[in-house]
């Protein structure tokens, strides 16, 4: 790669490295040395690749696709050893919009198949259409509902009304 | 983020969402903003560590396209020993105890390759190193210290009874922030206390802190990580970590199958103290920029007096800060870069100057609305860029929560984080300087020396 070129990647890495962590944060919820290396992964797989990812209409966009397939690659490769559970704890009613409630939350997220919990943040976080959570995830979307409505049932009996709390924060 | 798409409906997984579930999904969004808003930034080298993973697979790659022709012409040639050899490279004996003084880092800068030589030849002689890679103290060779990138070694170390991926990092952290706490004890993550951990003061003054901890890496499954920290007087640490079985990358391979978890990594605390302790580090640790020479503290220095700063962090390339005066609060943030792009264009900005100066340095300034933010952001900034390339940029925005700028953490004070806008509020009618103090900040000679 010319040294033109790596100068662009690394531009682009910097640019956009902070939502894809982000992004990865969800994914792996909140294990932060997790998203790391899911971020630092990403940006490997789509090095030798850039020439052709810089000319594309939207390249951080190939680059939340590959992040949130990586993801996935990584799950089925622990998959079986990996336990998602089928209840969710119990927690007491907590002040809304606390910091608890915000480990509340990721600890909903950590209670979801992973597939699950990249349906919820494609959909909620990064706002993709059903159709365009079906093309990342390599799901159709009917399927892709029926992952949404479960996650959306187990993290509504988690959270329920307190989840309005944590979204107010933002107004 | 949905922030950014303000006229999106909630959505509805399959179209018939009844009202209080409609709720819900109409939260759900706002909610996970809020609750990444709470995330930490992710460390510098990641970076680095990402580019150095892409060339590595863009070797194998060829390499393998190399042994796929070798293959076709069969053989006749034997080609594809050599190709094996080459790609076995990382996986041959390490070169332990003597070091060519060639491989030894002396100064600035600090590459990867004599961060990987130092380590290697540091461990027990025993065993065999594979998955080597490190990272240096610049990205580019232009780079100034005052963006210095923290150097790493990494391997994957195996002997008869197992791997260990052990990792080395040094640095400077800056005084009382939270990886600095690391030194007492302090672990990273307040969910995750460290299991064990002692900090010792050593004759020299320096501090050594040994910790042991785990990841929870496959449900109630446990991987060890031991750390040990030497925190030197002059606040350089070198930083040793061990992960029984592997390291998690995914590229070194972190199957449950290959990686010993609970058992304990294959380097005991003492060999990784000897690791951390080494003279051959003491240079390349020295060689880093203390933190009174780094962005955030050029940043403060160049601050007009009178401004309380209220809160400050070191984000990729640059810093922030959070000040206050009686107006309100106030996001500054700086960066340099060194590139050979041109500084910033006036074109569709009305309250926008710019000027070449006869030595073709270059400086831009400008009034505009931040981004993709509600209407009542602004932000102003002002940058000069001189002709080796280094850019220096400065801003200020009348939020202490915008776009472009940090906003303190409610939780923890002096904790920053940079926030989305969404639909915070300005802090304040205008940012706290004004472009001519912005324009005097960015060209401070303060900055290139």
């Amino acid at each position: 790669m010319a040294g033109a070129s790596d100068a662009h990647f690394q531009e682009f890495a910097a640019t956009h490295s902070r939502r894809l962590f982000r992004t990865a944060c969800l994914l792996t919820s909140g294990d932060w040395h997790g998203a790391e290396d899911l971020l630092q992964e990403t940006l490997g797989k789509l090095y030798p690749r850039w020439r052709r990812i810089s000319r594309m209409d939207w390249p951080f966009a190939y680059a939340h696709t590959t992040l949130v397939r990586t993801y996935l690659e990584q799950q089925r490769r622990k998959s079986s050893t990996e336990r998602t559970t089928d209840s969710v704890p119990e927690h007491p009613d907590r002040p809304m919009g606390d910091p608890e409630l915000r480990l509340t939350l990721l600890d909903g997220l950590a209670a979801l198949a992973p597939k699950d919990r990249a349906v919820l943040v494609l959909r909620y976080w990064e706002d993709r259409s059903v159709e365009q959570t079906a093309d990342v995830l390599d799901l159709s979307e009917g399927a892709v509902r029926v992952r949404a409505h479960r996650a959306l049932d187990r993290l509504r009996a988690l959270l329920g009304e307190q989840l309005a709390g944590l979204a107010l924060d933002r107004t | 983020m949905t922030a950014d798409h303000p006229g999106s409906t909630a959505r509805d997984p399959d179209g018939q969402v009844p009202g209080r579930d409609h709720d819900f999904e109409r939260d759900l969004p706002g909610a996970l903003s809020t609750l990444a808003d709470t995330f930490p930034e992710h460390d510098p080298d990641v970076i680095p560590r990402g580019l150095a993973r892409g060339r590595q697979l863009r070797r194998v790659r060829r390499l393998r396209l190399g042994a796929a022709a070798c293959a076709m012409a069969v053989a006749v040639v034997g080609g594809g020993v050599a190709i094996d050899r080459s790609l076995a490279a990382d996986r041959s004996p390490a070169s332990r105890r003597t070091l060519p003084d060639a491989d030894l880092p002396t100064g600035w800068p600090v590459t990867g390759n004599q961060m990987t030589s130092v380590l290697r030849s540091l461990l027990p002689a025993k065993g065999k190193v594979s998955d080597v890679f490190g990272t240096g103290s610049q990205l580019t060779p232009r780079e100034p210290q005052m963006i210095a990138k923290n150097p790493t070694a990494k391997l994957v170390y195996r002997d008869a009874g197992g791997a260990t991926g052990v990792q080395v990092k040094l640095s400077r952290p800056a005084p009382d922030t939270p990886d600095a706490r690391l030194a007492d004890c302090g672990a990273v993550d307040e969910r995750k206390p460290y299991d064990e951990c002692r900090a010792t003061r050593r004759p020299d003054g320096s501090k050594l802190t040994v910790a042991k901890t785990h990841l929870d890496a496959w449900g109630e499954e446990r991987q060890k990580h031991w750390r040990v920290f030497l925190d030197r007087p002059d606040g350089g640490r070198i930083a040793v970590d061990a992960y029984s079985g592997g390291v998690r990358d995914q590229h070194i391979g972190s199957d449950k199958g290959t990686i010993g978890i609970r058992e304990d990594p294959r380097l005991s605390i003492e060999n990784l103290t000897r690791i951390a302790t080494d003279a051959r580090w003491e240079k390349a640790v020295t060689a880093l920029p203390t933190p009174d020479k780094r962005v955030l503290a050029i940043l403060e220095s160049v601050l007009p007096p009178g401004l309380n700063v209220t809160a400050k962090g070191e984000p990729e390339y640059g810093a922030s800060l959070i000040v206050k005066d009686a107006r309100g609060k106030s996001g500054i943030s700086a960066n340099v870069r060194v590139t050979d792009e041109p500084l910033q264009s006036c074109a569709g900005n009305p309250d926008c100057r710019t000027k070449t100066l006869p030595d073709g340095t270059t400086t831009f300034a400008v009034r505009r609305p931040v981004g993709n933010a509600p209407p009542g952001f602004v932000q102003w900034g002002a940058g000069v860029r001189y002709p080796d390339g280094r850019t220096v940029w400065v801003d200020a925005g009348n939020s202490s929560s915008g776009h472009t700028v940090m906003t303190a953490d409610e939780d923890v004070e002096g904790v920053l984080f940079e926030a989305e806008v969404g639909s915070f509020k300005p802090s304040r009618d205008e940012p706290v300087l004004t472009l001519d103090q912005l324009e005097a900040m960015a060209a401070d000679p303060r900055w290139t020396r």
